[in-house]
């Protein structure tokens, strides 16, 4: 462990100007993410989750305060800091699923022939292996969303950014992509901050979940939990059926609804 | 599923509650009679004796007359040249168009500066225009080029800059996290994201521009499509009038076709958006 947080937010605010007066996204913020670490932020709608992963992404600034990567200000968007959208919206169907994966890499001036290797291994990774020719509008919802996650890791960025990959996935789906991120996690050992409004999620993937509340944005709290490094250490996701997970989901419940 | 090829008709004629279900092929078969059945109408007009041959002749002798002229030096140059024109105007009007489409799409400032004169010029019909087109160039090429640009030009420019305000945040975001220039994302995004309302706005201002050609070319030409029709009037050459006329429906069609083909092989994402 480093000493400095690989994703920082210190004192944050985020408010707008609207006619009816000011509206505050997040209020006075603070927020540690270590290397390596998942990270889950959960909370009802307009508690600022999507906020807080577009402030390290880049895409918005901060009112007030500070977001820090490896103790520097985050001035725009970057290659270091991947972001998965939503419903795979941000693939470009004019381009084949191998070609999304390597647009990044051509931004970057990563050679044809290495690019080629890199775009291949990430597509392995999420099983995609034989579907690089492949339009991405003739792939389904769940693959396209692969496609978007390979999208993000193969520039090597060492922080992903996930917008509620999984919300537009059918729930068997779902299932598999939960473990297929695990996996990569723990392959790749990037560092992963999540946005989901799915507790089950929350509970099985994260080292740390951070529960928050709605206007304005605030951290209600934070814990740990390692019922993904369990699932991983075991190879089976069996652990969600045990006494201690569905306890932990329940509690993370209630949280939610009683604050 | 997909809709096979032209059938947008036939699909909605389906779709609709009220509507009887009819399939492709027998929309088809409907679609040829209604055709045969307009010829056969021609015929017994001419046929009747109400109506002199001189200026209903009948679809037989259209024919005969039709033969006479393709086979003659005049119809074939002067379609052509029709045909020149309309590419070169709406060429120039593409040219300029997309370009400055998503400029204005981009940029504010481009927007304030040249939406008024676009919206000024743009309720006119295009061959209002054209009388001083003709004064500035004289009759000839230019002025009806300049004419069939204009007229085809907002069209293109508004599909395009409308567009660009519909490309998703999602897409420049992913673009820019991806760390590619501004250009970059232009080319890899914008545009793309852009081509499936440029090409409408294209389609749109083909039909435009085609209209505008044939009546420039009987205002002040004296060469195409249009002028031949008009110069076959005045010596009562009905013939050559309604020959000129078919060809001109036919190939308005046929580039209406073309364009249907274009999008679907040049966009073909959109079909499953």
């Amino acid at each position: 462990m480093r000493n400095e947080p690989t994703m920082k937010l210190s004192d944050v605010t985020v408010s707008y100007q609207l006619k009816a007066g000011p509206l505050i996204a997040l209020d006075n913020v603070n927020l540690d993410v270590s290397e390596g670490s998942f990270v889950s932020l959960i909370g009802p709608s307009g508690c600022g989750k999507s906020t807080i992963l577009n402030l390290m992404a880049g895409y918005i600034k901060p009112t007030r305060g500070q977001v820090l990567m490896m103790g520097k200000p985050v001035e725009g968007p970057g290659p270091d800091r991947m972001v998965v959208h939503q419903s795979s919206s941000a693939l470009l169907p004019w381009l084949s699923v191998a070609d999304n994966v390597g647009l990044g890499l051509r931004a970057k001036g990563v050679p044809k022939a290495k690019r080629k290797e890199i775009v291949r291994n990430y597509l392995d990774l999420v099983s995609l292996g034989g579907f690089g020719d492949h339009p991405i509008y003739h792939i389904s919802g769940g693959m396209q969303q692969r496609v978007a996650l390979a999208r993000a890791l193969a520039t090597e960025a060492p922080v992903v950014l996930l917008d509620e990959p999984l919300g537009a996935i059918d729930a068997l789906q779902r299932e598999v992509m939960q473990d297929l991120l695990l996996d990569i996690w723990n392959r790749t050992r990037r560092t992963f901050v999540l946005v989901t409004h799915s507790v089950e999620e929350a509970v099985y993937l994260s080292t740390d979940i951070v529960v928050m509340s709605a206007r304005p944005g605030r951290v209600l709290r934070r814990s740990s939990v390692s019922f993904g490094a369990q699932a991983v250490a075991e190879g089976s996701s069996k652990v969600k059926a045990e006494q201690p997970f569905v306890t932990a989901q329940s509690e993370l419940m209630n949280q939610l609804i009683h604050g | 599923m997909r809709v096979a090829s032209g059938s947008a008709e036939a699909g909605t004629a389906g779709a609709g509650a009220l509507s009887f279900y009819l399939s492709r092929y027998h929309f088809t078969l409907v679609s040829l009679a209604s055709v045969v059945a307009g010829v056969v109408v021609w015929e017994l007009l001419a046929r009747s004796g109400r109506f002199s041959e001189i200026l209903l002749p009948s679809p037989g002798a259209v024919w005969v007359e039709f033969l006479r002229l393709s086979a003659g030096p005049d119809l074939w140059p002067n379609y052509f040249v029709t045909l020149r024109r309309l590419f070169l105007g709406l060429g120039v009007a593409v040219v300029a168009g997309v370009p400055i489409g998503l400029l204005m799409g981009m940029s504010l400032a481009a927007r304030g500066l040249l939406n008024p004169p676009i919206e000024l010029y743009r309720p006119l019909p295009a061959i209002s225009y054209f009388a001083i087109l003709v004064m500035w160039f004289g009759v000839g090429e230019q002025s009806i080029v300049t004419v069939l640009a204009l007229g085809g030009f907002p069209p293109i420019v508004l599909e395009t800059l409308h567009a660009v305000a519909k490309v998703r945040k999602e897409r420049i975001e992913g673009a820019q996290s991806m760390g590619l220039s501004t250009l970059g994302q232009i080319i890899h995004v914008i545009l793309p994201s852009c081509l499936p309302q440029i090409l409408t706005g294209i389609r749109v201002g083909l039909g435009l521009a085609y209209s505008v050609v044939v009546a420039a070319e009987m205002v002040a030409s004296t060469s195409g499509l249009g002028w031949m029709v008009y110069n076959a009037s005045q010596f009562v050459e009905s013939g050559t009038v309604i020959t000129g006329l078919i060809l001109m429906g036919l190939t308005g069609l046929a580039l209406d076709g073309i364009m249907t083909v274009v999008q679907r092989r040049l966009v073909p994402w959109v079909a499953y958006a």
